[in-house]
């Protein structure tokens, strides 16, 4: 029987392996750092969400000497995740960012085994006494690159590329479609969904299809390029999302609605290290700068530009609430009447369109 | 000039233990190098490939975990090995697996208590079987490649998963995944998260190798992987004796299945297999297609993904993609080697084009 012949030489090799490693650790410094581990659903280099996270990451390492951070890229939602978030546990990390939906309970059951660890979990809704949440009003981003896009339209048809079919991602084309129609009532916009958070390819086929059925500005809110390398090669605007991704796309990049981390992860460190942290939910909107458009590109006429300008003010100031009523959904029916508005619990459970979206969300 | 692999015939152990202890030594070396190119200790950065997997509780139970999916996974690759079909539809049957113990602990018949494990099991090795028959019986009676066949129907079998999730099984969430599935299904614990799926695995992989090295079934099997045309002179039913192990290949893989939903994720989504039924199949060959050894370098594998995992949480300087580059050279190195030993190369001269050269 020949198999255990590689289990035996891989055990020798590692055998030498660990006699060779048993060396001194470095000397202790005055102050232990606060070590930082974050969980990334994609790869850094999307292009889009992770690296969104990830530039903040990098920010904290750069503002504070005091923070080490790393950072574990790609991890599948489910009992991975739940594996990741401990090995961060056990390896002394004391404060954790969870970056994806899907790891919701992943972290609350992690963070049940190590109480003494903070957890920050990414636009989820369960909390503990060491678990927090935090995300951020991006429909408010979408809403003034929606203006854009109604602008820019001359087919008057819009598309996006949507990756899952779940309340944070419908409020955001909701968002969108609000700000497209504001310009724009006749205006349609139509969804096609990925199902993944991040797929090139997906991504890339969707928005060829998009254009193909009529669409001259193609916004994406999934987590990579590709759907604004495809307008570029096919000649129609890109709305993208996370990144100023302009230099893929350098003709047809419009602005693209943006996160900005260090807005959170600032505060969170500082929290933690001081002792002060507490389990709590942040949601904050454009006022706080969590959430922004991306500079103008320079195709946009100026009187588009000073419109998002006021408008980015007036929801700033709060004398905007883009999800003030009336608002009706995608069949005619009055969903939000005069004088409402949809309540953040709403928000959280949104699983319909706004009138204008074309597309279906399963059942 | 042309490349050939010829069989050595008989090899030494000896010069096996040889040739691997150097791939793995040869590929410590270069990671040595990368990991202090990238700013870590190299030493140190390897010792933790080691012990992250191995030098903990908490790190041998997450290697034994992850080794009890792709254990099963790898045992359903190698099952069909035994005669010469390439099963590279463990991700699938996973899959179906995933999704026939969910149903049954979800949506199923009510069951006994006691039973109901039992009864989810079944579920999922049953789909997995089924859904591995389905390119046997395209390849023995439509002459269909299996090796086709199994890996195109791991999409079929991921959509099935997606069009349950985001559509009539989707949990309360919105998001797309059931809802948990009752605790009287899962798996019983052994030690922290590793669960009963474990016994399962060494248990069915004893079996399976008693059945093919002690009984008749498994001496048949044995003679009609060696050589079908013989099997069929000496009156063994073939095609039967084929679909058998396919659907024993794609019970397994069920298995891998059934145990994660049972045992660990206690509720289906579209991501619950991400790979194990590929990294199966690498798996399987390392073990030159034996079962028990499958399971064993299962666990060598899940070792070096909670090892290689480990490497940025203990040193940020060292990125998840290097961990990558070294995770890939060592893979690379330990191929080699395997097939190097096995078969020389045998460099020919593509004698017509000589021929005419030299006229």
């Amino acid at each position: 029987m020949r198999p255990p012949a590689l289990a035996v030489s891989i055990a020798l090799a590692l055998v030498a392996l660990v006699a060779a490693c048993s060396r001194g650790e470095p000397e202790p410094i005055a102050e232990p750092p606060l070590k930082v581990g974050f969980l990334y659903v994609g790869p850094v280099g999307d292009g889009g969400w992770s690296w969104a996270h990830d530039q903040a990451r990098k920010d904290l390492e750069r503002t504070f000497p005091w923070v080490e951070t790393a950072f574990q890229e790609s991890v599948p939602e489910g009992a991975e995740a739940e594996r990741v978030l401990a090995q961060y546990a056990e390896r002394g990390y004391r404060l954790v960012f969870a970056t994806s939906f899907g790891y919701m309970d992943s972290v609350l059951a992690v963070a049940e085994r190590y109480p003494d660890v903070t957890f920050m979990h990414c636009s989820g809704y369960k909390r503990a006494p060491n678990v927090g949440t935090y995300f951020g009003r991006m429909e408010q981003a979408k809403y003034l690159a929606g203006l854009i896009a109604g602008r820019m339209t001359r087919s008057g048809r819009i598309g996006f590329v949507a990756p899952h079919p779940i309340p944070e991602v419908i409020r955001l084309v909701n968002g969108f479609a609000l700000g497209v129609r504001a310009v724009h009532p006749q205006a349609t916009v139509q969804v096609v969904w990925t199902n993944a958070w991040f797929d090139p390819g997906k991504e890339k086929e969707a928005a060829a299809a998009l254009v193909d059925a009529g669409a001259d500005v193609v916004a994406t809110g999934a987590d990579s390029v590709a759907p604004l390398q495809e307008a570029q090669a096919r000649g129609v605007y890109a709305i993208g999302y996370d990144s100023d991704a302009r230099r893929f796309a350098p003709g047809a990049f419009l602005t693209a609605p943006m996160w900005d981390w260090s807005v959170v992860y600032r505060d969170v460190v500082r929290r933690v290290r001081d002792g002060t942290w507490t389990s709590g939910d942040f949601n904050g909107g454009l006022e706080t700068g969590v959430v922004r458009l991306a500079p103008l590109a320079e195709i946009v006429p100026p009187d588009v530009q000073t419109l998002v300008e006021q408008e980015d003010a007036r929801i700033r100031s709060g004398s905007l609430d883009i999800f003030a009523g009336p608002i009706r959904d995608q069949d005619g029916g009055l969903r939000v009447p005069e004088g409402a508005t949809i309540p953040d619990t709403d928000q959280l459970r949104m699983d319909w369109f706004v009138e204008g979206v074309q597309g279906t969300i399963p059942r | 000039m042309r490349m050939r692999l010829v069989p050595r015939g008989r090899t030494s152990v000896l010069a096996e233990v040889g040739v691997l202890t150097a791939a793995v030594a040869v590929s410590a070396m270069v990671g040595a190098l990368v990991f202090a190119a990238a700013g870590a200790p190299p030493l140190a950065s390897l010792g933790v490939l080691v012990t992250e997997p191995f030098g903990s509780a908490f790190g041998l139970s997450e290697t034994l975990l992850k080794a009890v999916p792709l254990g099963f996974c790898a045992l359903a690759v190698a099952a069909a090995l035994k005669v010469n079909l390439w099963n590279i539809g463990a991700e699938g049957q996973f899959c179906m697996g995933a999704l026939g113990a969910t149903w049954a602990a979800l949506y199923g018949p009510v069951v006994p208590g006691p039973m109901r494990i039992g009864f989810a099991l079944l579920c999922g090795a049953s789909m997995g079987a089924l859904w591995a028959l389905v390119p046997g019986v395209l390849r023995t009676w439509g002459r269909v490649s299996e090796i086709l066949s199994t890996l195109l129907l791991n999409y079929v079998a991921i959509a099935w998963i997606e069009m349950l999730v985001y559509g009539p099984w989707k949990g309360e969430d919105r998001f797309p995944y059931t809802a948990f599935i009752d605790a009287g299904f899962w798996l019983p614990p052994l030690f922290r998260r590793v669960h009963a799926g474990l016994l399962l695995l060494v248990g069915i992989a004893v079996l399976l190798a008693w059945i093919e090295r002690r009984t008749v079934i498994g001496y048949e099997v044995r003679v009609v992987g060696a050589s079908p045309a013989l099997a069929r002179t000496a009156g063994l039913p073939v095609a039967a004796r084929l679909l058998a192990v396919l659907a024993v290949a794609g019970a397994l893989g069920g298995l891998a299945g059934a145990c994660e939903i049972l045992g660990v994720q206690h509720r289906l989504h579209a991501q619950i297999a991400f790979g194990y039924g590929y990294t199966a199949i690498i798996v399987a060959f390392l073990a030159r297609r034996d079962l028990l050894a499958s399971v064993g370098v299962a666990v060598l594998f899940a070792a070096l993904a909670v090892g290689g995992d480990g490497l940025p949480v203990a040193d940020p300087a060292l990125s998840p993609a290097i961990v990558k580059v070294f995770q890939g050279v060592l893979l690379l190195a330990v191929l080699s080697g395997s097939t190097l030993v096995r078969y020389r190369i045998v460099l020919e001269r593509a004698t017509p084009l000589s021929t005419r050269e030299g006229a």
